[in-house]
């Protein structure tokens, strides 16, 4: 684990150390700051915002302090957007404060629950977040670094990152693109890939053993490796490992930034100067306690093109504003699923991510490629389709079934139906880095 | 026709490289293109060119079909489209990403499309959707593999978006040839192929280089004002 140091390449440890590590009073007051500014811009300009406060009824000179705004301030969610998008016609659900002009790129949610929500970004956009993970991994001015992300969604701005001189090379983020992105590797000597998958790291390991190339010198060069979409299988973890490749996590942390974890590797640090997180009661208003079980809600603090303000992601996580080893101080989250995605069988909650682990150390289906059925929140039994690999198998197709059934419902303490399917099958479910892990069918 | 001398002889330096995109050799393989601020910015300029023949509405939207290893290709156009003030939406030019395509192209006002491939139609197909209704009346930038299935829709404009080797050629409003940056590129006919070199100092100096692409240039001012010469791929 590397510990905040000065640089021996002869750059500071940080790349925004006044906020980086700026002490949690200091950081509180910034964002009574950005907040008191932003309540009375986005309640003029934000219809939907307009209509969920006057509806609550509450104004803007309401909110005097940071307390008054988390004891009084209403929730959006992305039902409440896509239905103000819907009854409106409006493409950007009521939560655009700007005219066009001030905007520059429209990017996108996933899509993943729906129809993908836009997400406005301002002229001045700034992508510190990432700025201050990337030199966190060790990227410096000069460097490379290979940009993977997953689907075209934000727009090219490869002079995103001239002001502080990270050298991107991006590539396609499918296994086809393996070849171009070892030559890459190879030729440009990168610090860090941001960001690889499961079926990209599967892929790496096929390719290895049919080329016979060696990843640990291609990767020689890495600092690290972002990886994205999931959370990442055990097997990812030992194979990138294997590979000389620090593995480092990223999420969304509601749609305002993404969240990346640090070298101590103990949550996402979430830039609380850029966005304002809670942890609340996931059925109620109430906070939960630091570090515990709770649903994230998130408001933009720097964004006047589209912020959001006081949205409910569904997002379960923890929450802590314990200062990290790593010498940052902004708080750190820890991803444990969608609330609308716990199943709750016999009266315990399961989250597809529970299953990880189980289908990880089993041969056949070590891609960790399934399924949750679910037809409704509360059902009698786990229903998962998992995807097998034929080449592994060691065992009848039924014998594999019933020792599925077996393992996870001895982990998972209830009752479990297991469907197998091809992998090659549920891998045609998504775009390339993952697939819906959650189905009605 | 005058003779377009090459700039690029009195400059040994290459420039610092901003990125490393990728360009499509005359095989159709991608290879890794480092660029440089300077580049980017001129690329920026000539698409800015095209872009205001059309007269777009300031504040408008304009949906870009792409995948990211063409930064250098789209990331100038990108950058143009903020010179009049038209925001971007983008979509993977990709089947599985036709879902988000379709949802700008219904939900959202938008002029133009760029950079339409057969992948971008057969995903929307796949779901059901008519490229011809949803396209209707818009600019649309075709990619060569789309190019005559655009057409054929006969509901808008298709105009070329077109890629020889590491430079693009993009059409102007009059549609008369994809017009290539007179600065930026020397382009000849040699025995039916297009054949490039670069002017300008480039992190990649190109010379002579064989595109692969049959075609003419007409170097005759086109009707937009512009003496950029202007593209025909053979066949059309």
């Amino acid at each position: 684990m590397t510990m905040a140091q000065p640089g021996g390449d002869g750059f500071p440890p940080f790349y925004d150390e006044q906020i980086e590590t700026l002490p949690r009073e200091d950081l509180l007051r910034m964002q009574e700051g950005h907040l008191l500014q932003l309540i009375p811009y986005v309640y003029e300009r934000s219809p939907l915002i307009r209509e969920v406060w006057q509806a609550a009824g509450v104004k803007p000179e309401d909110i005097r302090s940071l307390e008054d705004f988390k004891a009084r301030a209403p929730f959006i969610d992305k039902d409440r957007i896509r239905r103000y998008r819907d009854d409106n016609l409006d493409p950007f659900g009521g939560i655009k404060c700007v005219d066009n002009q001030y905007i520059s790129v429209v990017g996108f949610t996933s899509g993943t629950t729906g129809d993908p929500t836009p997400v406005p970004k301002p002229l001045k956009y700034e992508y510190h977040h990432l700025k201050r993970d990337f030199w966190h991994i060790g990227v410096r001015p000069g460097d490379y670094f290979c940009y993977l992300l997953f689907t075209f969604s934000d727009g090219h701005s490869p002079d995103r990152y001239t002001d502080c001189g990270f050298r991107p090379i991006p590539f396609q983020h499918s296994p086809a693109e393996i070849p171009q992105f070892i030559q890459a590797s190879l030729e440009y000597r990168p610090k860090l890939v941001f960001t690889i998958s499961t079926p990209m790291v599967m892929a790496l390991e096929e390719y290895q053993k049919e080329s016979g190339v060696d990843l640990t010198d291609v990767f020689s060069s890495y600092e690290g490796a972002i990886f994205g979409g999931e959370a990442p299988p055990p097997k990812v973890k030992r194979l990138l490992d294997s590979w000389g490749l620090e593995m480092y996590e990223t999420t969304n942390v509601g749609d305002v930034i993404g969240g990346i974890d640090c070298s101590a590797h103990a949550g996402f640090h979430t830039w609380e100067d850029l966005v304002l997180v809670e942890c609340l009661d996931p059925d109620g208003d109430t906070p939960v306690s630091d570090g515990e079980r709770g649903e994230l809600v998130v408001t933009s603090l720097q964004d006047d093109a589209a912020p959001l303000v006081r949205y409910r992601t569904d997002d379960l996580v923890t929450f802590t504003t314990e200062p990290c080893v790593c010498g940052r101080t902004h708080g750190r989250i820890k991803v444990l699923g969608r609330k609308g995605d716990e199943l709750i069988i016999d009266g315990k909650s399961i989250l597809p991510r529970n299953i990880n682990p189980i289908v990880d150390c089993i041969p056949e289906t070590e891609s960790v490629l399934y399924q949750v059925i679910k037809t409704s929140r509360e059902m009698d039994v786990l229903r998962i389709r998992i995807g097998y690999n034929p080449k592994a198998l060691t065992r009848t197709l039924d014998e594999l079934r019933e020792f599925l059934c077996r393992r996870i419902a001895e982990e998972l303490e209830v009752p479990v139906e297991v469907e197998l399917t091809l992998n090659a099958e549920l891998l045609k479910l998504g775009p390339p880095h993952k697939i819906p892990r959650v189905t009605k069918q | 026709m005058i003779e377009q001398s090459n700039f690029n002889i009195a400059h040994n330096e290459a420039p610092a490289i901003m990125a490393v995109g990728r360009y499509l050799n005359a095989a159709g393989e991608k290879v890794l293109l480092p660029y440089s601020a300077p580049e980017f910015e001129r690329a920026t300029k000539a698409y800015a060119l095209r872009l205001g023949t059309f007269h777009f509405r300031s504040g408008g939207q304009v949906l870009m079909t792409s995948i990211y290893d063409e930064s250098y290709q789209f990331g100038s156009f990108n950058r143009a489209l903020g010179a009049f003030q038209l925001v971007l939406l983008s979509s993977d030019a990709s089947v599985f990403d036709a879902y988000r395509t379709e949802s700008c192209l219904r939900r959202f006002q938008i002029p133009a499309v760029a950079g339409v491939s057969s992948a971008v139609l057969d995903g929307l197909e796949e779901l059901g959707h008519s490229p011809a209704k949803l396209m209707k009346d818009k600019v649309v930038w075709s990619r060569p593999d789309s190019h005559q299935r655009l057409q054929n829709y006969g509901t808008f404009r298709v105009y070329r978006w077109l890629e020889l080797g590491p430079a693009v050629a993009l059409e102007c409003s009059a549609g008369a040839g994809a017009h290539i940056d007179r600065l930026e590129w020397k382009v000849d006919e040699d025995n039916g192929e297009l054949v490039l070199s670069s002017r300008l100092p480039r992190v990649v100096p190109f010379s002579g280089y064989r595109t692969g692409l049959s075609g003419s240039v007409s170097y005759t001012t086109c009707q937009c004002g512009s003496a950029d010469p202007r593209i025909h791929l053979a066949g059309g």
